[in-house]
């Protein structure tokens, strides 16, 4: 690229192209968090429906699957950190919103018994939807605020069923939110020749 | 009456580095290289030439004991990009 001067039209293409780069190198490694948690969440939905189906005492292990993966969360974003040549504004958009709702979601867990447990996943889910719905909103990534839609419609629904069946919801609701939007997202990278 | 637009900024690779730069907190010298397509040289010229008006910082630093060379836009930059982007539209006439 040379430091020719160029006219009016070609600086605006030029600029919509830049700042398009930038943006689609932002959400290359995004699709692994998405995946990563939405995978976990909806194991541990299933596996929850599972062990209270069947009064199984490995029910308390399946709080295990989160450790894993904070440990891979760990290990992934110090790789990141080496590799990645570049910080975007939404990083922090990220960090604060899901570290904050990570938060939240343990308060939840914590005061469950004054929640009740009938209320633990719909306050869960609504937590989520609405995290979804502020960094899909403000990255302009439609299928995580597609997602956002869908897990406020299985908030509703989730009030009306009991615990166990509030499970599965959270797992239909965490393959809308995350797996599917981290999917699209990494096929989209995949084809455009990204790692991941 | 049209204003003239900002020399520094009307330039292809200035402008490149600048529409990346205020998509960015910082970017890392051979990211802005890779994605300009630039010689080493020459963008590191632009760099200097963007430092010295204020509308970029360029920071010196290691990383995993290798330097590493960030570069980030500063508040005067935003505002000189925004003007450029306003003052490009009433050229165009999209205002």
């Amino acid at each position: 690229m040379d430091t020719d001067n160029i006219n009016e039209k070609q600086s605006i293409e030029l600029i919509e192209s830049m700042i398009k780069t930038a943006r689609q190198d932002n959400y290359s490694s995004g699709a692994f968090y998405y995946i990563l948690w939405g995978i976990i969440v909806m194991v541990f939905s299933i596996l929850m429906f599972v062990a209270i189906q069947t009064h199984a005492e490995w029910q308390p292990w399946t709080f295990s699957l989160f450790a894993l993966g904070g440990l891979i969360s760990f290990l992934r974003s110090r790789r990141d950190d080496r590799v990645e040549k570049s910080k975007s504004w939404f990083d922090d958009l990220y960090m604060y919103v899901w570290s904050g709702t990570g938060i939240c979601i343990g308060f939840v867990w914590g005061f469950s018994m004054m929640l009740g447990l009938q209320n633990i996943i719909p306050v869960i889910l609504m937590l989520y939807a609405l995290a979804n719905f502020i960094t899909g909103g403000v990255t302009r990534y439609y299928p995580s605020l597609v997602g956002a839609i869908v897990c406020f419609a299985c908030v509703v629904v989730a009030f009306n069923l009991s615990f166990a069946y509030q499970n599965l919801v959270c797992a239909f609701a965490v393959l809308c939110t995350h797996v599917i939007p981290g999917l699209m997202m990494k096929k989209y990278y995949e084809r455009k020749g990204y790692a991941q | 009456m049209l204003n003239e637009l900002d020399p520094l900024l009307h330039s292809q690779l200035r402008l490149s580095i600048m529409s990346l730069l205020v998509s960015l907190e910082e970017a890392e010298f051979v990211y802005l290289k890779e994605k300009t397509k630039a010689s080493a040289g020459n963008l590191s010229l632009q760099l200097d030439k963007l430092k010295e008006a204020g509308y970029v910082e360029v920071i010196k630093t290691f990383k995993n004991n290798y330097p590493l060379t960030k570069c980030k836009i500063t508040k005067k930059g935003i505002k000189a990009f925004e003007k450029y982007i306003n003052d490009i539209k009433g050229y165009l006439h999209l205002e």
